[in-house]
Order: structure tokens, then C-alpha cells, then sequence
């Protein structure tokens, strides 16, 4: 027999599939990556290196300063005026541009070399350095949002402003499913204990924008059902269950053979595979199956729904169920003011199972094809936003450079990319002359979000620039118009 | 990947059945068939923008087709050899377009194009920009059904049989009205027969208005909430209601479009009139801390002109933002030109919505006062008459009994002789208190008190609990009742007075009194939740103040900035004694002394006034019932309007790449329409009233197509046009283009009368029709755009809720005011809100069942049931949803407690009030029509299954009847109950009862 959700797809496809708002899974999107007509042969697809992402976004914008981009300038400089040794030329937030002086804070923090690459890692960071081999760092990534609002919504979608589909949603449009029992796209959110109280975050970032809803990420909940209005009402029986839903399909079926509305077939697929969602995702959820070597490596906080733990060890089970695109959100990473103490408290959080996820995925041999991504929405002034003590200091938002990582699906391990100069106030090439780096002047050294965007659907074997959905009579797609992939750091 | 090669064929056939047959002798029409060939393939390089115009070719006008370039010539009409169109699109070593552009033209596509050129390749403006015009229909028909018909004969179509006429009557209800018909609305209806007389009937329901409402708050991205980061509350809901009203009222769509364009305009703006322009300040609002103002001032005004374009023009103008249009003819010039009309309303562009001036308070212009309320108000003023008619009385006891042994006080009530605050309003109460009502996050209040003959020593500030405030205290209009008093500032005659001790009664910590005198604008005296009424502030003076100091005046500032953190409501008393005791309590020395020795008696009485219990008690009961009515209302709240600024416009400028701190300073633009749709001559509108105008003038040919169509589609589901956001050279072709004209022209002459058009449409045969297909016309037509068959497709998931409500009886239909929140699973708004504390706090009662239209919208996290059945965001303007069709769709309606509450009641009503066929009348009450016989096999089966299944499980029946706040009827048996809900939640989950067929 065949498959009865893959038929309800076939369904959905025939029927919407030349619409201009195409609403197959998918496959859907094949009419667009192959060219403009059907049938003509299919345009150059880069080989896919990975088979699914997971995103672990650090919402707020952690400190590079402090954790993955070491200046000892700042620390000798500590207290001068950072306009003293740069131009102060970049716009600033309202929270500091009134600011009469913009003092250095040099990090508190020591930095090492860790693993045969030599990264230089802080030691707020023990785990994350453990697997220092595993990891490509850059430096040198740079974005055109100043506030977190603007800078959120254009690492997800391309976008400062709301309506664009998020990157999540674009992969389920383009690469459709590989689990028939789960959704393609899957997001979490945890709270930070460094700062409790943060900056929030927006259902757009996950939303399907212009797409069909179908390709919005489903948001597992850390409180009630996982997924929304999954478990059955109380006093309801899984056997009630069965018996409401066959009922419901015969009367369904009924009405098809009576209307013939292939709608109505696909309805009756869908409530089964919800009947098998109810099954699946509580399996999923399920953590009594893992080791308790395993539990350990992501550490204590792991048993904790809700918890970046918790979200790191759901999505290594979502990836070896196949689902294509897990994104966490880790929130409270917006260090204005008293950085240390909170920097501390949102490291805690994000450092061991960051670096447990990592471990665990190749330990099971994911890590090949899953790629990983770990990293904020802009970066953090060298200046410090309030009262500059030794030991306390705040930053404020900085958009012209800051680092982020990526390990597995083809990212050379092991290795940094690109760099700032010496007050990691702006990108500088090899030679530390400065970029002046902007979307349509590329720099190969410099990585502005389409590029990272397009590097990432590369891995996943997407030419980004063919990966459109027409909408108000445009082709749309992720990167915008710009975008290069960061040849350099792939393996 | 692949694609399967049964697909890939019926593909082919329905793309050859869809396009005319083109036969050698046909007339190929550039409108039809070769534009939206030269516009997916060509344009982007050889179209308007001459930016990115490669080598100089254009192929979007003739008279750049036509021209010869450098030895050759893209298009020699008639003349297909020496055509370099037809000779480079045909070469294969070197095609147009190029390989690397990822656009391709099909064997098809070519062939078109050189028959076009060889039959004269005639171009003709876009069929959009031109006017339309009423093509001749006979007059024995729908002129609807006219082209439905011809069209479906060139087709070799037939349309289908009539519907039935309950079928009929449940898709009209739901289309026009959201809610199927009742048994009563379905009896009236077998009783006259009349189709028409029901449609009539329909279009004057509120419920009309109301589902026309919610299309059109969709459309206007209309929210509850600001949208950016925080994400706070706003309250722009009177202009919602305001909506329902004009459809109420079947207000001509021309006087609409005006008062919301530009009602601020008009001469003497009624207040009416100024809040519809709330319309386009529905736009999202960035409070977020270090958001610039200027950038997100451009970003509200690049809002308004993309929603006012996509709404009344059909264009996507803001492609234009950054550079000239691609595809249509808007240049980037002419983007912020029209950015121009939008710009002057003196708009900061950061900052709260709920104080994003122009902001005007407004109270809901359609919400009604319950009948109860009125009475209970009328027993209170009594209640208050009759307590002050006791009060010689009670005044005499008092004098008797308790006065004297009270102990005296320093502190002595005093009437201010004015009290102002910077922002927002203070209201003087009956009992010499002040009331603060307004919303504010930042405020001064302005007392002043004249000293008289009295020699002052200090100044006591009483904050006061008011029923109207909020709360464990009730001391602010807070949530949590709290306020930061940052500064108070007292002088006397210019000259500051000097404070010489501060105390409180209560001080949240770290939020001590003398904050309050330490100078220091940022700290403050704060009160948090406390178990104490009130609580007071003592300033004593360094030197007391003598009798000829004239008027004190008192500054209190709130400027911590928290949202409503102002005391909300107060009373100042003053001490004359030297060393003032710094406690309440205790009778003043003035009164104590008239008790000894009484010479004024209007002092006692004065003073018993303000602690007479039984008048108190009366008071505080009124207050609490005006509450309520102001709850009731909505009360007056801020509404974010339009207010043109006088003088001179503010200047508008081209903004490179979009940007706006990149403007082109030295060419200020004048403000305009986009040149193509002006019509020759015609004079540019000088300002946002004749912008509004222009809309509806009969020159502009867009406007009464792009409304016409989304009528069409409000009731078919797709529009003529199925791009009904872009009317532009990249969107959809109309299926029925001379229908289109037909009804906008009839729009228009009708006097812009929009029942009339719905009535014409729900009447026509083609919407009649029965919505059975077959597996023809399932592969001839699969969206059903020729309509050789009715529309069926699934309702909206506020039509879902509201069918579902509607049939168990739980639907409240209270028309109009504040937002309400109904179920929503726990956690939603906790999980991304800054404030790990925000929680999202349910309504209770009848409040949970009103419509879905009222759901509070908070941009951040839109209300779940709407998101997953395809609802827009409303961040952005939203003509068009998609219907998917999705596993999390039917698990809410598996789950969702809304549905199994509804199931609930549903059961109810078929137990007590069809006792003899329970299952058949909650079918009926759900799809409109009875049961067939098989139908009701099964649902007969599904009961007595769950009958047996709640015999065995008392329990389980229990609590499945549990769920929901409202009561269960417990005068049914739970088994009994159980067994029917579960099958009432079967009928409520049918793809038949949540569509419209």
C-alpha cells in the first residue's frame, strides 16, 4: 500500500502546484529551483553536504569581546577613549549616542588556545573550547539592523521588516519533509538566567511569511502540550480517539465520493497523521530512553523542559528523527549594563550542552550532515554603555562586526575566519586593512547575513538564489538580492 | 526529488486547457498573452528601470521596442526575420534570456511571441490603468452569470444545477455573515421560499458588518499591540468599531475611503471623521530602547503608503522604495512622492503607540450600556441621596460619641485651587480628591494651593485606593497598582521651598521617600503591593511658609517611565503646627478645637462628610458601577489618528537604496500621484484630502476594480483577479476581465453602494450553483476560476470558532468595544515576552464566547487558533490568505477546549431541545440541513459507541464534561452527556461543517 501521507501530498501538488501560491510541501518549491517551466532541464543544484540544520540562535547578541574575539588592545586601553584610537564613525543606538564619553571596556575575561586549531576562546566558554577542533568561528560576520527588533527578524527571514518567510520556513518550502510523523521545522525558546528579564522575541521569527502557513515552524512549548492542542481533552481516551477519527473519515469519505473536493481527501490524511503526531511527539519528548552518561553531558539543567538543556538534547533527537530544521532560541544575552554578572549566567546556561550537542551528534555520526549554527544577531560596542568600573561594564548594540560559529554539514573544522581590528570596532581583511564591507560590495573576508544565508542553504544543496516564491509579482527568496557563499569555510 | 510523470502530464493538459486555443488565425493579445511572458522573462533587464537595463534594449513600451540600436531592432512589427527579439530567443548558442539568469522561455512562450510579432506586435497599456467599461449584458440575468456563462460556453462547460436551498442558505450566511443560519432564521426561510428576502435579511445583521469589519482589519493590519520588541498594549480598537459602524450603516465605500484618508482633512471634522484616519496609524510602533526616531518615522510613513497603495490600488508600489519598479510603472521618485501625502502629521516615529501623537481619546461609537448597568447606576445615585440625607443625624451621633476621643491631628485637609497635569487629565472628585485618568508613562502634575491667612510648616501628599484604579492597592492605573513618584517640587512665588524632612508611611524598597526630595529626577518614592488603603508622604518645610505667600505650587513628577506608574488618585493636607507628627490618623486641630467649642459648624460637617462611613460606602459603590459601565464601553482610551501639521508640508525626499538617512536633499519632491494613473491633463492632488479623492474619482481606474474583486473574493475565495494585493504587470490576469469592468463600473455608478454588490453576487446563479465537482472539472479547473460549480472551500478559523459557539448557544454577540481573551494554551506569551512575569490572563464569563473578531491581537504572539488556520500576522497590510490545509488545523479542532466546551453545549441543546432526535437537530444546528440517512447511521453509531464507552468510564465522562469555565446542565445524566458531546465535537470537526459549500 502506498503511503497514504505522501499521497495526500501528490494530492495537494497536482492541485496547487502551478499556482502562484503554491501550497504543496516541498516540492512545491521544485517548480522555481528548476527554472521557470516545467519539464526544461533542472538548473545546477550544489551538492548537498547537509541533510538538516540546527540553529541555536543566542537572542539579545552575546559579546564577542568577551567570549569568542580576544583584543588585548581593550585590556591595555581600559578606561581611554575609545575615540582616540578609532574614527567614531558608525551610528550609534539612542541609548549611547548621547553619551559624553565612550570609555574602553576591555574584557575581564582570559582567553586561551584551545585544540590543535589554537582558537582563542574565553574562559567563560570551558565546554565550547573543548571542541574548539570541531568548529569554525568567524569574526568577521557583519549585519545593517541596529536594534534588536530589526536585527532578529533579518537573520531569520532576510528582512528588517515583518512578511518575509523565516529561514526555517523557506527549507520546509524547498526541501519539504524526511519525517512523515513530525513537522519539517521545529522552534524552541529558553530563558536565560544571566538575564531573566530580556529583550522578547516574535512569532514572524518562526512564521511562514508570505509561504503557506504549512511551512511556519511549530513552536514546542515549554509548559502544557509540546505542540499546541496535542494531547487529547481530559476523560478522552486514545481508544475515543480511534473511534471519533474513523467515524470522522467515513463521514469525510462520504462526502468525497459526494463532492469529489480533493480537499477533503487531504483533510482526512491530515487528522491521521495528527492521530500520529499524538503518538510521535510524546516519543519524542520521551528522555527515559537516555543513558545516563548521556543526560550527563548536557548537564544538570537537562532534565528541565524549557531549559537550553533540555531544547539541545530535543534537538539532537529531532535530527536523528529527521526533521529538517531545529532552531533554538536562547534569550538574555543583552548585556547594557553589569555584562559580567550576567555574561556568567547566560554562559552557564549555553556553554555545556552547546558543547554536549556537538559531541553527542557525532558521537552518533550526525554531525556530518546536520549543520550546526551558534550565534547572536549583531555585535557589542568596545565602549562601555554606563558606569566603567574594573570590574563592571555594559555594551551596547554593535551591528559592524562580531563572530559567530558553525560546525558539521561541511563546515572546515577547526578553523577561524576573518577578523577586526584591534578595538573590534570594524572588520579588517588579512592584512588589517579595514573593509568597507556592505551587501552589494562584496568582500570575500567580510560575512554580512545574505552571505552566511546563502552559505548555509548551499549546504543543504540549495542554490539560494533559485530558491524563490512569487509574490506580489516578485520572486522573492531569502538572500534578497545579495548574498555569496563563504567558499572559505567549507571543507 | 522527483516529480512524477502522471503530474507532470496532467500538467500540460491543464495548462493547454487553460490557455485559449490558439489556433493559425487567432489574434494573439499582448495584454493576454505576451506581457506576462516579457514580464517573468524580460523586463527585469530590459524593462523600465533604466538602472538595470542591460545594453540598452527595453521591450517594455513600443516605442522603445520599435527603435533601432546600434544596426539592430528588437521588434519590426510584422516582420519576424529582422526582429532581434524572435532571431535571439530562437538562438541556442547564445539565448535570451541567458542561461545564468534563471528564467527560460518554453517552445510555447516562443512561438507566441514571433506570432505576435508577426501579426503587427501591438502593444496596449495594462489592462489595469485603463478604464473600465460596462460591456452590454442582456437584462433576463445576473449580468454576473452573463460572462460566468459565455465564458464557461467557450470553455465547453456547463454550469452546475442550483443548490439547495438550505445548502444555499448556510453559504450565503456564512460568507456574508460568519455564522451558519439557525433553525429559526431556517424556518423563516422555508416559510416565504424567498432566496432574495433571506440575502436581505442577512445583509442587515450586524453580523454583516462585523464579518465585513474583520476583512477589512485585516487588510488595514489592524492589532491590539505595537508590534516591535515589547510589543505593548495600544488601544485603537474605537476605530474598529468605527468600521462596523460605516458597514452598519452601508456607508458609500467613497465617503470611506475619504474619512479614512484623510477625515483630519474635511472642514470641521466631526470626531467621527477624525477617528477613521486611525487607519493608517495602524501601523506597527517602535518603543524599543535606542530605536532612532528618524529611521522608524520613515518606516511608519513607507507603512501607510504601502497599505493605502495595496488596499485601494492594487500595487505593489513598495518595490519602488528602493529603486524604480521593475514591472510596473512606478519610479522610485514617484514612491516618495506619494510618501509625501503621508508624512505631515508631526510624528515623533518611536516611541508607545498609545502616546505616538496625534493621539486623541475616543470611546467606542457603536457600544451599548447594559440595561443592568443603568439600574444599578440609578441605585447607587440613590443610595448616595439617601446617605446624605442622614447625615445631620449621623453627624450629631458622631459629635456624641466618638469625637472627642479621637486624638488630634497636625494634618488638615486643603482645597486646591487648581490642579493640571503635563500630560493626560486630573479630575476633581466630589470629596475634594483628584483622580488621574489618563495613560502615561511619563507626567507632571501642576497643584497649586493658595496658603490664605494660614502659616504652613509642611505638606502632606495621600495617595489614594479608587475602585477605577488598579491592583492589589488600587493606588494606579498600573497592572500592579504601583507608582514611582520621581520629584516633587513646591515653590511659593518663584521661590523654591526648601524641604527639611521626608517621610512615608510605606516605601517599596529601594524606592525610599527621600527620593522623592533628593533632586534626582531618575530615583523615586515607590510603592509596591502593600496591604494598606492608602499611603501618605510627609514634606516638612525648613522654615514654615507665613500667611502672605500667596498661591504654593506643587510639582509632582512621574518620570520613571514605567507605563501608568502615577498616583492615581490623591488628596494634599498642610500642617501649621511647628514639627508637623509625621503620621495619619487623629482628627485635625481645627476640628478638634470646634468640638471643644463649636463656632463654625460647617467645619464638622465638612469634615464628618469625608469620614462618614455609610456616605462613604455609597460612594465607593457608585464608583464602582461607573467602572463597570466605563468597562462596559471601553471607556475613552487613546486612538492613534492622522493630523494634517498647518503650514508649510513637511519636505519629502528621495531616499537612496531606501534608506533614510541617505535622502537627496537638493531636488525636494513635490507630492503626486504615479503619473500612469492620472489621466491626461488631470491635475496632481496637492494634499492627503484630494489624495483621498482621487481614489474614488471616476478618472482612477483602479480603485472600484481592486474593491469589486476582493469582494469576489470574500465570497468565492479567490478573486477574479487571484493576485488580489497586485493589479500590476506581475500579477494575475482577471479570469473574467470584461465581468471585472463590468462591476467596478456598477460600483461606481451605484454610488459606491457596497451591500448592493454583495447582494448582486450572493444572488447571481453562479454562486448559487451547487459545489459538487468531479474528477473533470477537478483537472479542467482545479481552483474553480470558470465556476462551472459553486464555491466550496474551508472557512476562516474565526469563522470556525464563531460556527462552532454559534451552534452550541455559547456565542456572545455583544457588538463592538475593548478586545477580549478567550482560551489560549498556557505559556504562549510567557515564552518570548521580555518580562519572564507576562502572562496571558484569559476572560472570564461571557467574555470568553464572544466573536473571534474581538480576540486581542498581540503582534508577537497572534492568537494561536488564527495563526494555524492561516490568519495574517498583522504586522503588514494582508489582502489575500491562503487556505492550507494542515495536521495542526485538526488538532485544534480535536483539542482546543473552545471546541470541546462548544461540544459540550452542543449536546446540551440537542438533549433539552430535541429530545426525540438529539443528533439530527445538532447536525442541523452545525451544517444548516438535516442528516441523510446514512450520515445519521453513523453519527447514531458514534453515540451509542461512546454510551457504552462513558457506562464503563463514569470518570472519564466526568471530567471530559469538565473542560470550559461555563456550567454544565446538571440535570443530564453524564454518561448521557458525555456520549452526545463527543459526538457533537465529531459533527464540529466534519470538512463539511468547517466549509462553506
Amino acid at each position: 500500500m502506498t503511503d497514504p501521507f505522501s499521497q495526500s501530498q501528490l494530492l495537494v501538488n497536482r492541485r496547487h502546484f502551478f499556482g502562484k501560491s503554491a501550497s504543496g510541501i516541498g516540492v512545491a518549491a521544485l517548480s522555481s529551483m528548476l527554472g521557470n517551466s516545467f519539464g526544461e532541464k533542472p538548473a545546477a543544484a550544489p551538492e548537498p553536504k547537509a541533510k538538516r540544520m540546527i540553529y541555536l540562535f543566542q537572542s539579545g547578541a552575546p559579546s564577542p569581546q568577551d567570549l569568542f574575539d580576544y583584543k588585548p588592545k581593550l585590556q591595555e586601553h581600559h578606561g581611554r577613549e575609545l575615540g582616540d584610537f578609532v574614527d567614531l564613525n558608525q551610528r550609534k543606538t539612542g541609548m549611547t549616542a548621547g553619551q559624553k564619553s565612550f570609555p574602553i571596556a576591555g574584557t575581564k575575561y582570559k582567553f586561551k588556545k584551545h585544540g590543535k586549531a589554537g582558537t582563542e576562546i574565553s574562559e567563560l566558554l570551558p565546554h565550547i573550547s573543548g571542541i574548539a577542533d570541531d568548529i569554525c568561528l568567524i569574526r568577521s560576520m557583519y549585519t545593517e539592523a541596529i536594534n534588536h527588533d530589526p536585527a532578529i527578524t533579518f537573520f531569520q527571514s532576510g528582512s528588517q521588516i515583518p512578511g518575509r518567510p523565516s529561514m526555517g520556513a523557506w527549507l520546509s518550502y524547498g526541501l519539504g519533509s524526511e519525517n512523515k510523523n513530525l513537522p519539517d521545522f521545529v522552534s524552541m525558546v529558553s530563558r536565560g538566567t544571566g538575564r531573566p528579564n530580556c529583550q522578547p522575541l516574535y512569532d514572524r521569527l518562526w512564521g511562514s511569511g508570505f509561504l503557506p502557513t504549512k511551512h511556519a515552524g511549530v513552536k514546542f512549548m515549554s509548559v502544557g502540550d509540546p505542540v499546541l492542542y496535542l494531547s487529547n481533552p481530559a476523560g478522552y481516551s486514545a481508544s475515543a480517539r480511534r473511534k471519533m477519527l474513523d467515524d470522522l473519515a467515513e463521514l469525510n469519505e462520504k462526502k468525497l465520493a459526494e463532492f469529489a473536493d480533493p480537499e477533503i481527501d487531504t483533510r482526512i490524511q491530515q487528522y491521521e497523521l495528527a492521530y500520529r503526531m499524538q503518538t510521535s511527539v510524546p516519543e519524542l519528548t520521551d528522555i527515559s530512553d537516555e543513558p545516563e552518561s548521556v543526560l550527563n553531558m548536557y548537564g544538570p539543567e537537562v532534565k528541565k523542559r524549557g531549559t537550553y538543556a533540555y531544547n539541545c538534547l530535543m534537538a539532537r533527537r529531532l535530527a536523528e528523527r529527521d526533521v529538517r530544521f531545529v532552531q533554538l532560541y536562547h534569550m538574555g544575552w543583552d548585556q547594557h549594563f553589569t555584562l559580567p554578572k550576567q555574561l556568567s549566567g547566560q554562559c552557564y546556561d549555553a556553554d555545556q550542552p552547546t558543547a554536549a550537542l556537538i559531541k553527542d551528534l557525532k558521537m552518533r555520526g550526525l554531525l556530518d550532515d546536520t549543520l550546526v549554527v551558534w550565534g547572536g544577531e549583531f555585535g557589542r560596542t568596545s565602549y562601555c554603555q554606563g558606569k566603567l568600573t574594573r570590574e563592571n561594564y555594559g555594551r551596547d548594540h554593535h551591528p559592524r562586526c562580531f563572530s559567530l560559529w558553525a560546525a558539521g554539514g561541511g563546515i572546515k573544522p577547526g578553523t577561524t575566519f576573518g577578523q577586526t581590528d584591534d578595538f573590534c570596532y570594524t572588520l579588517v581583511d588579512k592584512n588589517g586593512a579595514p573593509i568597507e564591507a556592505h551587501p552589494t560590495k562584496h568582500h570575500k573576508e567580510a560575512v554580512h547575513v545574505h552571505d552566511l544565508h546563502a552559505t548555509l542553504l548551499h549546504q543543504l544543496g540549495i542554490d539560494h538564489t533559485k530558491l524563490t516564491y512569487k509574490f506580489q509579482g516578485r520572486q522573492y527568496r531569502l538572500t534578497d538580492v545579495h548574498g555569496h557563499v563563504v567558499k572559505d569555510i567549507l571543507s | 526529488m522527483s516529480i512524477p510523470n502522471r503530474t507532470m502530464k496532467r500538467f500540460l493538459l491543464l495548462l493547454a486547457a487553460l490557455s485559449s486555443h490558439l489556433g493559425a488565425e487567432e489574434q494573439i493579445s499582448y495584454n493576454k498573452h505576451i506581457r506576462p511572458i516579457l514580464s517573468e522573462n524580460c523586463f527585469y533587464c530590459h524593462g523600465q528601470d533604466p538602472k538595470t537595463r542591460e545594453a540598452d534594449v527595453a521591450l517594455h513600451l513600443a516605442e522603445f521596442a520599435y527603435k533601432e540600436h546600434k544596426g539592430t531592432t528588437p521588434i519590426i512589427p510584422g516582420n519576424t526575420e529582422d526582429s532581434e527579439v524572435v532571431y535571439r530567443i530562437f538562438d541556442d548558442g547564445d539565448p535570451m534570456p541567458p542561461e545564468d539568469s534563471n528564467r527560460s522561455l518554453t517552445a510555447k512562450q516562443k512561438d507566441l511571441i514571433k506570432k505576435w510579432i508577426e501579426q503587427g506586435a501591438k502593444y496596449e497599456d495594462h489592462w489595469s490603468f485603463v478604464q473600465p467599461k460596462k460591456e452590454p449584458v442582456s437584462t433576463d440575468q445576473n449580468p454576473v452569470d452573463h460572462f460566468i456563462r459565455k465564458r464557461l460556453a467557450a470553455e465547453e462547460l456547463d454550469p452546475s444545477p442550483p443548490a439547495n436551498l438550505q445548502t444555499l442558505a448556510r453559504r450565503a450566511a456564512l460568507a456574508l455573515t460568519g455564522l451558519q443560519p439557525t433553525p429559526t432564521q431556517l424556518a423563516e426561510l422555508k416559510k416565504h421560499g424567498s432566496y432574495e428576502k433571506f440575502v436581505d435579511s442577512l445583509l442587515a445583521t450586524d453580523a454583516y458588518a462585523e464579518r465585513m469589519t474583520l476583512f477589512w482589519i485585516d487588510a488595514a493590519r489592524y492589532a491590539d499591540t505595537d508590534g516591535y520588541q515589547n510589543d505593548s498594549g495600544r488601544s485603537n480598537w474605537p476605530w474598529r468599531d468605527w468600521v462596523i459602524d460605516a458597514f452598519r450603516k452601508n456607508m458609500p465605500f467613497d465617503q470611506f475611503t475619504i474619512e479614512q484618508i484623510a477625515g483630519d482633512m474635511l472642514d470641521n471634522p466631526s470626531d467621527s471623521q477624525l477617528l477613521a484616519t486611525a487607519f493608517n496609524r495602524n501601523h506597527r510602533q517602535n518603543a524599543e530602547g535606542g530605536a532612532l526616531a528618524p529611521e522608524f518615522y520613515v518606516e511608519n510613513v513607507i507603512d501607510r503608503v504601502e497599505t493605502t497603495s495595496t488596499v485601494w490600488l492594487g500595487l505593489t508600489t513598495g518595490c519602488a522604495r528602493c529603486h524604480d519598479h521593475k514591472y510596473d510603472p512606478i519610479s522610485q521618485k514617484e514612491f516618495y512622492q506619494l510618501f509625501a501625502y503621508f508624512n505631515n502629521i508631526g510624528e515623533r516615529g518611536t516611541g508607545r503607540g498609545t502616546q505616538a501623537q496625534p493621539v486623541k481619546n475616543f470611546s467606542s461609537p457603536i457600544a451599548k450600556i447594559p440595561e443592568s448597568l443603568h439600574s444599578e447606576l440609578a441605585a447607587a445615585n440613590k443610595q448616595i441621596s439617601e446617605a446624605e440625607k442622614g447625615l445631620p443625624t449621623r453627624l450629631r451621633e458622631w459629635i456624641k460619641n466618638h469625637g472627642r476621643k479621637s486624638p488630634p491631628s497636625d494634618w488638615l485637609p486643603v482645597n486646591l485651587s487648581s490642579a493640571q497635569a503635563t500630560k493626560g487629565k486630573l479630575e476633581k472628585l466630589p470629596d475634594n480628591t483628584w483622580l488621574y485618568k489618563s495613560s502615561a508613562s511619563k507626567t507632571t502634575y501642576q497643584l497649586r494651593l493658595p496658603t490664605g491667612k494660614r502659616t504652613l510648616t509642611g505638606i502632606r501628599l495621600d495617595a489614594l485606593s479608587h475602585p477605577s484604579l488598579k491592583g492589589k492597592n488600587k493606588l494606579s492605573l498600573a497592572a500592579n497598582g504601583n507608582f514611582v513618584l520621581t520629584d516633587v517640587k513646591i515653590s511659593a512665588k518663584g521661590k523654591p521651598v526648601k524641604i527639611a524632612k521626608t517621610a512615608a508611611t510605606y516605601s517599596q524598597p529601594n524606592y525610599p521617600a527621600t527620593n522623592a526630595t533628593d533632586g534626582n529626577g531618575t530615583s523615586g518614592w515607590g510603592i509596591d503591593s502593600h496591604p494598606n488603603k492608602s499611603e501618605s508622604l510627609f514634606l516638612v518645610f525648613e522654615k514654615p511658609l507665613t500667611s502672605n505667600s500667596g498661591e504654593l505650587a506643587i510639582d509632582l513628577h512621574f518620570n520613571a517611565g514605567f507605563p501608568n506608574h502615577q498616583i492615581g488618585s490623591f488628596k494634599i493636607l498642610a500642617a501649621e503646627a511647628p514639627n508637623p507628627a509625621l503620621k495619619t490618623g487623629g482628627i485635625p486641630a481645627n476640628v478638634l478645637a470646634q468640638l471643644e467649642k463649636p463656632t463654625d459648624p460647617k467645619i464638622l460637617a465638612d469634615y464628618h462628610r469625608t469620614i462618614d462611613p455609610v456616605l462613604r460606602d455609597a460612594v465607593a459603590k457608585r464608583a464602582t458601577t461607573e467602572k463597570k459601565i466605563a468597562e462596559a464601553q471601553g471607556g475613552s482610551v487613546p486612538v492613534m489618528v492622522m493630523r494634517e501639521k498647518a503650514g508649510d508640508p513637511t519636505p519629502s525626499y528621495l531616499l537612496n537604496r531606501g534608506q533614510y538617512d541617505d535622502p537627496v536633499k537638493d531636488q525636494p519632491l513635490e507630492r503626486g500621484v504615479i503619473a500612469r494613473l492620472l489621466s491626461a491633463g488631470a491635475k496632481q492632488p496637492k494634499d492627503r484630502l484630494e489624495f483621498a479623492q482621487w481614489l474614488i474619482s471616476p478618472e482612477n481606474p483602479i480603485t472600484a476594480r481592486v474593491t469589486v474583486n476582493r469582494m469576489w473574493q470574500h465570497l468565492f475565495s479567490i478573486g477574479l483577479v487571484k493576485t488580489s494585493e497586485d493589479f500590476g504587470l506581475q500579477g494575475g490576469l482577471p479570469s473574467h476581465p470584461e465581468l471585472l469592468d463590468w462591476l467596478a463600473v456598477e460600483f461606481i455608478e451605484s454610488g459606491w453602494n457596497v451591500k448592493r454588490m454583495y447582494k448582486l453576487l450572493v444572488t447571481s446563479e453562479s454562486f448559487k450553483q451547487s459545489s459538487k465537482s468531479n474528477s473533470i472539472l477537478n483537472e479542467r479547473d482545479p481552483e474553480n476560476r470558470l465556476l462551472a460549480r459553486g464555491p466550496r472551500y474551508r472557512m476562516d478559523g474565526f469563522a470556525i470558532r464563531d460556527m462552532a459557539l454559534h451552534a452550541s448557544g455559547l456565542l456572545n454577540a455583544q457588538l463592538g468595544g475593548p478586545p477580549v481573551k478567550p482560551y489560549q494554551p498556557t505559556g504562549l506569551w510567557q515564552a518570548i515576552a521580555s518580562n519572564a512575569g507576562t502572562r496571558y490572563k484569559p476572560s472570564t464569563g461571557d467574555a470568553l464566547y464572544r466573536k473571534s473578531m474581538y480576540s486581542y491581537w498581540k503582534r508577537a504572539v497572534a492568537p494561536p487558533r488564527q495563526l494555524i488556520f492561516d490568519g495574517s500576522g498583522r504586522e503588514i497590510c494582508n489582502v489575500r490568505h491562503n487556505i492550507t490545509n494542515t495536521p495542526l488545523q485538526a488538532l485544534a479542532l480535536m483539542n482546543d477546549v473552545t471546541f470541546v466546551e462548544s461540544a459540550r453545549h452542543l449536546a446540551e441543546r440537542m438533549i433539552k431541545e430535541s429530545p426525540e432526535a438529539p443528533l439530527a437537530y445538532g447536525y442541523l444546528l452545525a451544517k444548516g440541513h438535516q442528516p441523510d440517512a446514512e450520515t445519521l447511521t453513523i453519527l447514531k453509531r458514534n453515540r451509542d459507541h461512546f454510551l457504552k464507552h462513558f457506562k464503563t468510564a463514569p470518570e472519564e465522562a466526568k471530567a471530559y464534561l469538565a473542560i470550559g469555565q461555563s456550567k454544565r446542565d446538571e440535570t443530564i445524566a453524564p454518561v448521557i452527556h458525555a456520549a452526545h458531546a463527543s459526538t457533537a465535537h465529531l459533527i464540529l470537526n466534519l470538512d463539511e461543517v468547517i466549509s462553506i459549500e
